[in-house]
């Protein structure tokens, strides 16, 4: 676009949002008709009072708080328990070796791999994900699944 | 990240308002911060109702307005506020601050709620619209000049009808949103200066067919 007419168009928009007088006639008209514009769009409408609906999602969502901190709080409680057995058991089973260095033991593994482990390869330590074998661990999956589950999919574009 | 838009000043001239009136509709956020608004948003975000609950009387109203200007029915206009707020508060802690500010969030999802209410409506054409929400724009006002407000209304809304729909979208942003030029830009994925161009040329193109009605009338 010309620089005139994008000066033209940012002056327009500023005399809208702050005021003042217009440089020329065509600006003074077009102020006045945005004037009426918004006179009609933004008069006095007064809304109506909260519907039950949007009541209900704001008592809605004051409870999912809720039940997530709750959730957090299991969560955080069913790991100190997984951490806390698996240092028990670790003191029990035998020294982790070759490739599983750095990687921690599941609960009862005795210090042998199991087959289909995370750890397969010379992973230096890092390995892989793996599913968790014990039940102490698919307890864990289970609730962090509730926790995505609560959480949602929300996107923030609004669909 | 850029600051929350401007609120629209009541500096524009407001022919037939009186100050009381100009008051009534101006933003609750006026001295808000970016980041008292983002703040606001984060608690709300964690389910801290009174948050939810500032968001929801600083920002119904405009969108209201908004629900309103785009379908012309206050009982629709009121069921999409409530769902556009449903939907707010739903996802609110999923909102992230990358770029787009929350108003421009908030109006998409208003903007969608408004077309999915169009849809609604085509799928149901026996939908009965009871009123044209005059009675809400008249509000307060005396008989005869509420008569005279609804006729100016109704033409303005005529014209505005005629609009191609980009720039009535735009004049229903910045005018019934009260949202910045750079809102507007965000909610309907354009550059701020496409939207001022497209405001220009709405308002050139009101400008030119009032003046029309008005010598045909004369």
């Amino acid at each position: 676009m010309a620089e005139r007419e994008r000066l033209a168009y940012e002056e327009l928009d500023r005399l809208i949002d702050e005021g003042g007088p217009p440089t020329d006639t065509q600006l003074a008209g077009l102020l006045a008709t945005a004037g009426s514009v918004r006179e009609s769009l933004a008069a006095p409408v007064v809304p109506p009072a909260p519907s039950s609906q949007v009541a209900a999602a704001l008592a809605a969502a004051h409870r999912r708080a809720v039940r997530i901190r709750l959730l957090t709080l299991t969560l955080a409680l069913i790991a100190a328990v997984v951490v806390a057995g698996t240092l028990g058991s670790g003191e029990q089973g035998g020294k982790p070796t070759g490739a599983d260095r750095g990687q921690q033991q599941a609960p009862g593994s005795s210090g042998t791999r199991e087959r289909g482990g995370s750890d397969r390869g010379a992973d230096n330590g890092h390995g892989d994900r793996g599913v968790p074998q014990s039940p102490s661990l698919e307890g864990y999956s289970s609730v962090k699944g509730d926790v995505l589950e609560v959480l949602g999919s929300d996107r923030p574009d609004g669909r | 990240m850029e600051p929350p838009d401007k609120p629209l000043s009541t500096a524009l001239p407001l022919a037939g308002r009186n100050a009381a009136e100009a008051s009534r509709v101006e933003p609750s956020d006026k001295a808000l911060s970016a980041e008292e608004l983002e703040e606001k948003v984060r608690r709300a975000g964690r389910g801290d109702e009174q948050a939810v609950s500032w968001l929801f009387e600083t920002y119904h109203p405009r969108v209201y307005r908004y629900a309103l200007a785009r379908l012309g029915n206050p009982h629709d206009a009121e069921d999409v506020a409530a769902e556009a707020f449903t939907a707010v508060v739903r996802k609110v802690s999923g909102f992230r601050w990358r770029g787009a500010g929350f108003e421009a969030w908030l109006f998409r999802i208003a903007a969608n709620a408004v077309v999915d209410r169009h849809r609604r409506r085509a799928r149901d054409p026996v939908e009965l619209r009871e009123d044209s929400g005059f009675e809400e724009r008249a509000g307060g006002r005396e008989p005869d000049q509420a008569l005279l407000v609804a006729e100016g209304d109704g033409e303005l809304r005529a014209l505005l009808d005629g609009l191609p729909a980009e720039q009535q979208e735009v004049l229903l942003l910045r005018f019934a949103a009260e949202l910045s030029a750079a809102e507007v830009g965000r909610v309907m994925s354009r550059k701020p200066n496409a939207v001022r161009q497209l405001q220009f040329r709405a308002l050139e193109s009101l400008r030119r067919s009032m003046g029309e009605a008005e010598s045909s009338d004369g």
